[in-house]
């Protein structure tokens, strides 16, 4: 089976925001909830890199790890989703995550700190795949309609790419040897503890 | 005219060209010598090497919110351990390693006995208001304790009983209450501290009361005031480590607006440590107030204890409270029975 | 028992009270997130 993987290239971003908004706009995301954003590093030097982050997938997710309530489940393709009935909305996950992907509705943290929200790899949820109740929820399951996340098709340089690990890899290494540099594929090591040799 | 009009025109529209190609020229010769930005770009292995314990790799974003500026945390992987592994491992040998221990001590020892036996006269020890208080202190305790121990022990223990959906029910007002009842427990600590702290300083007498043993080692009967060594121990496991538990805590239910990420880990794991050894020190308080020793109870259960208990026990305490109130004390209430 | 009745409806009016309070304080992430340039 295919096991997905976020990739971002660095060095063809343009920190253009087209994944952020097509993220938001697919699945109706409230403001002030963030599943997709982009960050620059070294903003205005020379060398300056923009990658586009999100929830990365993790193998062995320490936001499943850490959960008191055991909301997380991963799918057969390796997408890590969790179910919003079940989530407690006590902020541990966010805790745990290198990449700050999940996202709360609330601030302060008492009682709960609402029903934690974050990117689902357009995959939906616990329930029902293309169902009204998993929209309103997690918003468009587009993997259950044999779609790849919306926010890599709509990258306008084709930096982010969204697929089976093994081929965006591939692509990734052809696309360095080809013009000679690479930053490195941005939360590999950390999220999949491997790196792609170039 | 016509012809040497377009003669001009034809001549201006090569010489622009010519300006054009004499300027890009130079430009173009320019690229090999000054700043080549691809080499000067940032790689993510030198940016993760160079990256200290509890860093991140940060960069810049448009989002209000500034935590999403944090690009990667790795030291959510070592919080991450911490929780799931080393905070289990602690509360598991503290608390019942604790339990382990009074049940032996119980077996071995048993009940401190009230050698001399009920007298039947009672002497007040502790009034309605320090009662109430620490009755309140205490069951918020026992809640925010089980309610605390959920979120650690939970999943593992009690999850694959009842299911994912009980669970999550019960876990949502367990949090609820655990949040909520913190205001209570805080306040009941600071009342505590307030109203024992007279009784509570350290002295001699508690040094020679450890020394002999307590009385629980041993069948020894030291002297004590109002309040021995071991009480005077509690007392300051209480407040200090109610006060900490207490701040964590709300730094947790009030989370970044004080600290950042690093602080939010930090504060976690200082609230669960603190919380589970609390526990198991509590479970010794229980032990000895209530099946640990005779004529304990009474004190904060209704108020009163035996002037035989008193004077077994906390002697000096009972000849300061005979020299308060003289011989024909009020205080004194003969009851029908002996208490059981 | 009565100081320890007392003492449990305290403790439920004091979290009842608090838990009032902070839920009017608490803000929704569209509220705390947002700036002069957003339009909602």
């Amino acid at each position: 089976m295919a096991r997905m993987k976020f990739l971002c290239d660095a060095d063809r971003c343009i920190e253009c925001n087209a994944c952020v908004t097509a993220c938001k706009n697919e699945h109706e995301v409230p403001w002030g909830i963030n599943r997709r954003r982009v960050v620059t590093i070294n903003d205005g030097m020379p060398g300056e890199r923009s990658i586009s982050m999100a929830c990365m997938h993790c193998t062995d997710a320490p936001c499943a790890a850490v959960c008191p309530v055991n909301c997380f489940y991963t799918t057969a393709d390796a997408v890590v989703l969790h179910s919003k009935d079940l989530c407690i909305g006590c902020g541990y996950c966010f805790y745990a995550c290198p990449f700050g992907a999940p996202q709360y509705p609330r601030v302060g943290n008492f009682g709960s700190r609402g029903k934690m929200d974050k990117c689902t790899y357009c995959a939906g949820g616990p329930e029902a795949d293309g169902t009204a109740a998993e929209f309103e929820k997690y918003g468009t399951n587009r993997l259950a309609a044999g779609k790849l996340p919306l926010c890599a098709e709509m990258c306008s340089t084709k930096s982010l790419l969204a697929g089976d690990g093994e081929i965006i890899a591939q692509i990734y290494k052809e696309r360095v040897t080809k013009r000679g540099y690479g930053s490195g594929a941005w939360g590999w090591q950390t999220a999949y503890r491997e790196t792609i040799a170039s | 005219m016509a012809r040497f009009v377009a003669q001009a025109r034809f001549i201006i529209g090569a010489l622009a060209l010519a300006l054009i190609i004499a300027i890009a020229a130079p430009a173009s010769a320019q690229q090999p010598s000054a700043v080549n930005p691809t080499a000067a770009s940032v790689k993510e292995q030198q940016l993760l090497n160079a990256l200290g314990t509890g860093d991140a790799i940060h960069g810049r974003v448009t989002i209000p919110d500034q935590k999403s500026a944090n690009l990667i945390h790795p030291a959510g992987r070592d919080w991450r351990q911490f929780h799931e592994v080393t905070l289990r491992w602690i509360a598991a040998i503290a608390i019942l390693g604790m339990l382990v221990i009074l049940v032996v001590f119980y077996l071995v020892r048993g009940q401190v006995k009230l050698e001399s036996g009920y007298s039947g006269r009672r002497i007040v020890r502790f009034n309605a208001f320090e009662r109430a208080v620490h009755w309140m202190t205490a069951t918020c305790f026992i809640i925010l304790g089980l309610t605390g121990l959920n979120i650690t022990f939970g999943k593992p223990l009690l999850l694959p009983l009842i299911g994912e959906p009980a669970f999550a029910g019960w876990a949502q007002w367990a949090k609820y209450a655990h949040n909520y009842l913190s205001f209570p427990f805080a306040i009941g600590v600071f009342c505590i501290f307030l109203i024992w702290i007279v009784g509570n300083i350290p002295n001699r007498v508690d040094l020679e009361w450890t020394k002999r043993g307590g009385g629980i080692v041993g069948h020894d009967h030291p002297p004590a005031y109002r309040f021995n060594a071991g009480q005077k121990m509690i007392y300051w496991v209480v407040v200090i480590g109610g006060t900490l538990v207490a701040a964590s805590g709300y730094l947790l239910m009030f989370p970044f607006y004080v600290t950042d990420i690093q602080g939010m880990q930090l504060a976690q794991t200082v609230h669960a440590i603190i919380a589970v050894l609390f526990v198991a020190v509590m479970l010794a308080h229980i032990y000895i107030g209530t099946i640990g020793m005779e004529g304990a109870f009474e004190a904060m259960g209704e108020g009163t204890v035996d002037e035989n208990w008193a004077r077994e026990h906390h002697p000096l305490w009972l000849e300061q409270e005979m020299a308060r109130t003289g011989p024909n004390e009020s205080q004194r209430q003969p009851m029908a029975t002996p208490a059981e | 028992m009565k100081s320890f009745v007392l003492a449990c409806v305290v403790a439920i009016a004091i979290a009842a009270v608090a838990g009032f309070a902070l839920n009017t304080v608490q803000k929704p992430a569209d509220q705390a997130y947002s700036t002069t340039g957003v339009r909602l």
